[in-house]
Order: C-alpha cells, then sequence, then structure tokens
C-alpha cells in the first residue's frame, strides 16, 4: 500500500455533482452528499465552536466542511477565523483552483523542508486559543503527522532545544558572524 | 558606486521621535548613503512617517514573547520567528550601526551585527561606548538623573547637532524674565510669561523644562513653574516635583518649598555643568545666573549640602586615587547610585569621556579627571557664594581637591 504522501491524488463526482478527492482509493468526503455529511460534521461540533470565534482544523479534504464551520462561528461569534492543518500541499493547490477560498481560512502546510512550526501564521493562530476540530477520514489517512503535530510541546529544556532544527540555523550565524 | 546602508536600532518607546529633532538632511550629508531601521512595532507607524528611512523592519517582541511563554510553542519557535526578522540584519555589512537608546535589547543586539557601532555595545561581561554624549546619557540613567530632555541633547551632540538656535531662543527669554517682579505666590520658582509671547511649538518644549501653571482666565499670562504640577507622591525624576494643584495657594505652598526649591536649584546647576559640556559657555552662564535669581536663603542652604555632598565625595576619591583597587570604583559606584545630584551629573560628564563603561574608573587618569571635575564644581559653588553675595561655609575642600 503506498503511503498517504506519496499516493496519487484523483478527483470524482459525488451523486450530488460535488467534486470530492481522493488519495489512492480513499475518498476525502462522502461521494453522495459531501455537502450535506459537511453540515451534520459542523453540526456536531457546535458545543465547541461556541466556544471560541477561532477554529483550528486538522484535514483539509475538499473544504465543505470548513465552509460550514465557518458559518457556524460567524452565526456565534460574528466573526469567523478557520485555520486548517494540511500534509498535503499538491492538496491543497488542487482545492484552491477548483473552490472558492474563503477569505477566512488559513490553511497551513509543511515547507518543502518538512516543517510547519516555523510559520509565523500558524504561532499567531495558535495563540488566539483555537478549538481542535478533527476531519476524521484525513486524520486516518494522516494520522502520525496530526499525531506528532497535536504531541507536540513546549521544550522544557535547553538541550531539548538545541535539538531543534534553529540549531543549523545558529551554526550558520556563528560561521557567518566569524567570516572575514 | 555601492552606497552605504546604516541600520538605526529603535526598539524602545520614544525613540523615533528622539530622532525627529535632528535635521534629517544635515544627518544625510554627514551620513550617506541608505537608511534602514529595525524597528519596534508600537514605533513602526511613526518610523514610516518620517522620511528618514528607505525601508523599516519590524520586530515584533509582543508577539515573539507570546509565542515563547505559549505551552505549546515555545522558546525554540519564539527564536525562529526573532531570528527570522534578524537574519537577513546579520548577513550584512552596514556603514553605521546607530543604538540610539542603548536599551538592554538593542546593545545585546549589535555585536550579532557587522558594522561600526554608534552607541552602546556588549564586550564580554560589560559594556563599552565610543560616543561620550550617549555614554554620558548610559551613566546618567543608571543613576537615575537623565531626564527625556537631556536625552534628546545628548543624541543630538553624538552627531554634531545640538539645537543652540532653539535652545537659546527659548531659554534665554526666560533666564530674563525669571529677575522680572510679579506678585505669584510661588515668588522665585515662578517664571511670569505672557501668553501671546510663547509660541505653541515653543511652548511645548519649554513644557518639558518647565509646567505652565495657567493662570486665571480673566489674566493675560500664564506661569511656567521650575517644576512638575501633579499628583504622584514618588516623582519619577529628581528635577520633576510634584504639588497639587490645590496647594498652590501661598499659605500651603510655603512648607513645601523647602523641599521644592533645592531640586530647581539641583537643576540648574546640573544643566549649568550640561550646557558646559555641550559646548556653550553662554548658556552654562545664563543657567548659573538663573541659580542666582532663586531666594538667597534657600540658595545658601543649597549651595551648604551640595558643598557638604562634595565633601563626603572627596574621601572615598581620594582614598581610590591613594589605594586604587578593584573595589574602589565599586564604592564610588555605590556612592553615585546613593547620591543622586550634582556630583554625580559632573562626574557622569566627566566619566563619559573615557571609553570604557564597566568598570567605570580604570586608571589613574581617570580618578585625576574626576578629582580635576570635582575642583570645577567647586569653584562654581565659589564663584556663585560670591556673585551672590553668600558667605562660603569654611571646608578645606579647595586645599584637597
Amino acid at each position: 500500500m503506498p503511503s498517504p504522501y506519496s499516493a496519487p491524488l484523483s478527483l470524482k463526482e459525488a451523486k450530488s455533482k460535488d467534486l470530492v478527492p481522493c488519495i489512492g482509493e480513499t475518498p476525502l468526503h462522502s461521494l453522495h452528499g459531501p455537502r450535506r455529511e459537511a453540515e451534520v460534521f459542523a453540526n456536531n461540533h457546535l458545543a465547541q465552536l461556541a466556544r471560541s470565534s477561532h477554529a483550528l482544523v486538522l484535514g483539509l479534504g475538499f473544504g465543505y466542511h470548513l465552509e460550514e464551520i465557518s458559518k457556524i462561528l460567524r452565526l456565534r461569534h460574528k466573526a469567523a477565523h478557520v485555520g486548517v492543518i494540511e500534509p498535503r500541499a499538491d492538496l491543497v493547490r488542487l482545492w484552491s483552483s477548483y473552490r472558492h477560498v474563503p477569505a477566512d481560512a488559513k490553511v497551513f502546510s509543511p515547507t518543502a523542508d518538512g516543517e510547519l512550526w516555523n510559520d509565523p501564521r500558524l504561532a499567531a493562530f495558535l495563540l488566539e486559543k483555537p478549538v481542535v476540530i478533527i476531519h476524521p477520514t484525513s486524520f486516518a489517512l494522516h494520522r502520525g503527522f496530526f499525531e506528532t503535530f497535536l504531541r507536540r510541546r513546549s521544550p522544557s529544556s535547553v538541550t531539548q532545544w538545541r535539538r531543534a532544527p534553529d540549531a543549523a540555523w545558529m551554526r550558520a550565524f556563528q560561521e557567518a558572524k566569524h567570516a572575514p | 558606486m555601492l552606497l552605504e546602508r546604516h541600520l538605526h536600532l529603535l526598539l524602545s518607546p520614544g525613540d523615533v521621535a528622539a530622532l525627529e529633532g535632528l535635521d534629517a538632511d544635515h544627518f544625510r550629508r554627514r551620513f550617506p548613503g541608505e537608511h534602514v531601521a529595525l524597528v519596534s512595532i508600537a514605533e513602526a507607524d511613526a518610523a514610516r512617517a518620517t522620511d528618514w528611512f528607505s525601508e523599516v523592519r519590524v520586530l515584533d517582541l509582543t508577539f515573539v514573547q507570546r509565542v515563547a511563554y505559549h505551552p505549546v510553542l515555545g522558546d525554540d519557535i519564539a527564536f525562529h520567528h526573532f531570528q527570522a526578522v534578524l537574519a537577513p540584519l546579520t548577513g550584512e555589512g552596514w556603514g553605521r550601526i546607530f543604538n540610539w537608546s542603548g536599551s538592554p535589547l538593542a546593545t545585546a543586539l549589535v555585536p550579532l551585527l557587522r558594522g561600526n557601532p554608534v552607541g552602546r555595545q556588549a564586550r564580554g561581561a560589560g559594556e563599552i561606548c565610543a560616543e561620550p554624549p550617549l555614554k554620558a546619557a548610559l551613566l546618567l540613567e543608571r543613576w537615575q538623573l537623565l531626564h527625556p530632555v537631556l536625552t534628546g541633547w545628548l543624541r543630538a551632540k553624538t552627531v554634531g547637532q545640538v539645537p543652540w538656535e532653539t535652545i537659546e531662543r527659548d531659554l534665554v527669554p526666560v533666564a530674563q524674565a525669571k529677575g522680572g517682579k510679579h506678585a505669584h505666590p510661588l515668588k522665585s520658582l515662578v517664571v511670569v510669561v505672557p501668553v501671546g509671547a510663547v509660541a505653541l511649538a515653543q511652548r511645548e518644549w519649554l513644557e518639558q523644562l518647565f509646567t505652565v501653571v495657567e493662570a486665571p482666565a480673566d489674566s493675560a499670562t500664564a506661569w511656567l513653574a521650575d517644576m512638575v504640577v501633579g499628583t504622584t507622591a514618588a516623582p519619577a525624576h529628581p528635577w520633576s516635583n510634584n504639588i497639587s494643584t490645590e496647594a498652590l495657594d501661598p499659605e500651603a505652598l510655603s512648607a513645601r518649598l523647602g523641599v521644592l526649591v533645592p531640586r530647581a536649584l539641583a537643576k540648574w546647576t546640573a544643566l549649568a555643568v550640561l550646557f558646559d559640556y555641550l559646548g556653550n559657555p553662554r548658556l552654562s552662564l545664563a543657567a548659573e545666573k538663573i541659580l542666582g535669581r532663586y531666594d538667597h536663603d534657600a540658595l545658601h542652604q543649597f549651595l551648604a549640602s551640595e558643598i557638604l555632598a562634595l565633601k563626603a565625595f572627596t574621601k572615598p576619591l581620594l582614598e581610590g586615587m591613594r589605594r586604587p583597587a578593584p573595589d574602589a570604583g565599586a564604592a564610588l559606584e555605590n556612592f553615585w547610585g546613593a547620591h543622586a545630584g550634582s556630583v554625580a551629573f559632573a562626574c557622569a560628564i566627566e566619566l563619559s569621556l573615557r571609553p570604557s563603561v564597566v568598570p567605570l574608573l580604570t586608571g589613574d587618569g581617570d580618578w585625576a579627571a574626576v578629582r580635576s571635575r570635582m575642583r570645577s564644581l567647586n569653584q562654581f559653588y565659589e564663584r556663585l557664594h560670591r556673585t551672590s553675595a553668600l558667605e562660603l561655609p569654611k571646608t578645606d575642600l579647595a586645599l584637597t581637591l
């Protein structure tokens, strides 16, 4: 079975005529009615969404659930801020080219070197204490990625801190500083 | 030819406002090239509004700090965002790096950058500062003697732009008005200036040294008092005297004048020393004359206390000169910290002419220089006694120093 990061990405048409992305053979939304499914999904998280106007969604899918979450947030808080963590950059590109990207949505994807945390927009978003909502299909496909993301804690010692990717920058900086 | 690029570290509140006092054209002629600013987010708009900088880079320290304290994000991510702003600056060779405020953050950043720093820079366990005016500002700040007006003047002196024209235009008439007769209950503390004679810009400037006490509506004058009228119990600066506006009647004030007048006298003593250092002996003399126009009893008491402070200071000074030891400098440092006054002010001026900041007294030359400055201060007090026809206290200071 191919890895979820390298499995081919394709689009299928649901019975409702909406487009649904598939990773390998796995569709990311219902192939019957993705919009109806997203509506039910968002309504299942009403209590969580009442707590904050910021929601961090793990898994982009094709954005149907983001639109429903955004609607609920606007009704409850008069403002909606939806952040999405999505490990596959090609899915983000596909989504942004086929669907209307909501103005209040921010997508955070790992950079080419695999680093997600260096994005200042993500740090600014997390400082707003968003509620975390898991998109089950995406989560199941990229369980390792999302679990690593959720396990992240602030380093409690300098040793841990130095293991961070920035240690490489520190070395480069020291070399640059002592350069003639 | 490639133009040099200069970096200004403006990370403390008021840094940009302080720059606005300088003549931008004159500054650009002296330091030709592009000027880049690294500013805190609070100063960003002000920096962009000036025409000083071709580029303004923002370091959002509040964000970095919040990220550092976040339970998930933490120090390493905070550092990443911090270095993302700084990394492009560290790779570049700067013509000059202006550390105007000398704040701990800006001073810590200077050694990370490549170029010729102007202002404080961290070196080893201590700091050095090659520009005497900025070093004087640092010492005065350390001894809680730095005043916002002085900060501006000392920065301006660093780049040879002290605004003498403005200072003279505003201070000299005030000095002249101080000798005039008037009926205000604050008597010698007040300079009466007709409202119409003071332009708005001039008044804003004067309010930093004086406080405008508005006269009654039917009067055509405002009062510039040698004190800050406020309600706080503990003034932030020795020059900031506090009286409540309710206490402006003569009866209630008389008890407080004994406290307030010496502070005003200390201010003018310091300004007399400072103007001389900044290179305008005429204004130094004007400040000295203002001192002579205060109530003579108050001046007599003030001068006596100053001479006693100077006498107390000579003991650790001479001890240190005889037996220079590492703790001798510390003894004087403690003295200056504990006796924030004219003696400390004059010492700050003298020590600022030495290149090192820590330790303050590094050799025999430094001790001798401070002694020489103290001799000048003693002569200043003697001169004040003579001009005000006051009896000089009997001390052996002239001989000792």
